[in-house]
């Protein structure tokens, strides 16, 4: 027999529903046989049935289905399918006679302030970690530390910062919505008569699918913006072809009227393809409008230099030193090295060290952070000023 | 526990009270006393049954004898004696009245 999933439309805090949606299921050939967690439901496919579902409120939440309770309302003429969670047992029956499990309004509202009182305190846990979630988001965002971890690992890992709380605010929203609804009922003893839930059933599906299709749609242009788009502006150009954005600093006017600079190339295997020998390669996301790494290479004498610049300008002060604590980590977590505190006018962080034969710098300006690799002859401390006024705005 | 601390009993309650006060009874077989006593007036499906037999646990109204495999039956506690007579002597002084109030 094919098993199939289904996600409810209808929140747990709204068993009327449920027993609607799954009593439509049934017409429609799909019979619950087990609640798979939270909203997803797993269906036999079968004939076509007019099965009327009910939902047994739980007291206690047991593990397992109590017995005496399966055992009275099979005498009832109706049969146990499952449970959900630990708040309700569901049974079936195709007997159009059989006793309505809930035959007075008072121990309707008894059994079901069982599942109120649950369901509330369910919402309060989401509701506090949607607090706890976002003033550490709040936090990670103003100060960049999460933002600069997570873009460590992979760009992607940035969405879940704006979808885990996206959801469980919709979650919460839809859940508070339900249980109003619940506890009004049970307030006034005023249930909505059987047949009558299409309305609220319909009502209830369009109201979700506008909030899953508003967090898809969310998700897709968040996708779109930071990850795909960016990919697709990448682009590589020789350094002599570029529109210079930045006063870049050349590496003949480091090395002097001598310096030969190397012909232009791609690498042209792997994952470097696009890097290659005196060029550009810029792209840009919304997190980061403008990102270029410039290679620049040749000879002096017989003597290879070299000078790499990777140049960030992103959304804020706080990403930009989230990226220039990154761009640090590059040579910190690869050897103790030390650095040399510069200061310099307009810039936040100024920092030398050297690797090797290389001398490195790492500056940060505002919502600019760049790293510098040179490899030469010359005394780099001689340019500072040049190096500097590639981040400081123009 | 009296009926002043607890409020009314619901007619189904009372009616389930009643079933045990002779003698102890499952579940099914409450059901079937009270459709007979009211001749089918009230009828008790097995969710307001159940819920009934929850609650009236939870106060120590009625306690557990015997399960029988699936099967449970339940005895009527002292306190759950208090409370049926409490509740029968309040409805008894409503009928009273009723019917002292059709006299005048």
């Amino acid at each position: 027999m094919k098993h199939l999933s289904r996600i409810s439309p209808v929140s747990l805090s709204d068993p009327r529903g449920l027993e609607h949606w799954l009593q439509h299921m049934s017409a429609r050939g799909l019979h619950l046989y087990h609640w798979s967690g939270a909203l997803s439901f797993r269906f036999d496919r079968g004939e076509a049935a007019q099965l009327r579902y009910r939902l047994h409120p739980l007291q206690h939440g047991p593990a397992e289905p109590p017995a005496d309770l399966v055992e009275l309302y099979a005498s009832f003429g109706w049969t146990y399918v499952t449970m959900i969670s630990t708040l309700y047992c569901v049974f079936s029956s195709d007997d159009p006679a059989a006793q309505e499990p809930f035959t007075q309004p008072e121990e309707l509202k008894i059994a079901l302030g069982w599942v109120m009182k649950r369901r509330r305190w369910s919402l309060l846990g989401s509701a506090v970690y949607l607090v706890i979630f976002l003033s550490a988001l709040l936090y990670s965002m103003l100060s960049g530390t999460l933002y600069s971890y997570l873009l460590d690992i992979s760009p992607i890992y940035l969405s879940f910062l704006f979808a885990v709380p996206a959801m469980i605010s919709v979650f919460c929203f839809l859940e508070l919505r339900d249980l109003l609804h619940l506890s009004s009922s049970i307030r006034t003893g005023m249930f909505p008569p059987r047949g009558s839930g299409e309305a609220g059933y319909r009502r209830a599906i369009r109201v979700r699918t506008f909030f899953t299709s508003l967090v898809t749609v969310a998700a897709a242009a968040y996708l779109i913006l930071d990850l795909i788009l960016p990919s697709l502006s990448k682009k590589t150009t020789p350094l002599t072809e570029w529109e210079a954005t930045i006063p870049l600093l050349t590496l003949s006017e480091i090395e002097g009227p001598a310096f030969r600079p190397a012909p232009f190339h791609l690498r042209d295997t792997g994952l470097d393809a696009d890097y290659g020998v005196n060029c550009v390669m810029y792209q840009w996301s919304v997190t980061e409008p403008e990102q270029l790494w410039i290679d620049q290479s040749g000879e002096i004498s017989g003597e290879r230099a070299t000078l790499t610049i990777t140049y960030r300008r992103l959304l804020s002060p706080a990403y930009a030193q989230a990226e220039f604590d990154r761009l640090g980590r590059r040579y910190y977590d690869a050897d103790e090295l030390v650095w040399e505190e510069i200061i310099w006018p307009g810039v936040d962080r100024f920092l030398r060290s050297e690797q090797f034969d290389r001398d490195l710098l790492l500056l940060w300006a505002g919502d600019r952070a760049m790293a510098v690799e040179y490899h030469g002859d010359q005394d780099i401390g001689l340019f500072y000023g040049a190096i500097a006024a590639m981040v400081l705005p123009t | 526990m009296g009926s002043g601390d607890r409020g009314a009993l619901t007619e189904p309650m009372f009616y389930v009270l009643m079933a045990l006060l002779r003698r102890d009874l499952c579940g099914t077989e409450i059901a079937d006393f009270v459709a007979r006593r009211t001749e089918g007036r009230l009828a008790l499906g097995p969710g307001t049954l159940y819920t009934i037999l929850g609650k009236f646990q939870s106060e120590k109204l009625i306690a557990e004898t015997e399960v029988d495999g699936r099967k449970r039956t339940y005895r009527m506690t002292s306190a759950g004696r208090t409370v049926y007579e409490e509740e029968r002597g309040r409805l008894r002084c409503c009928l009273l009245d009723a019917e002292l109030e059709d006299r005048s």
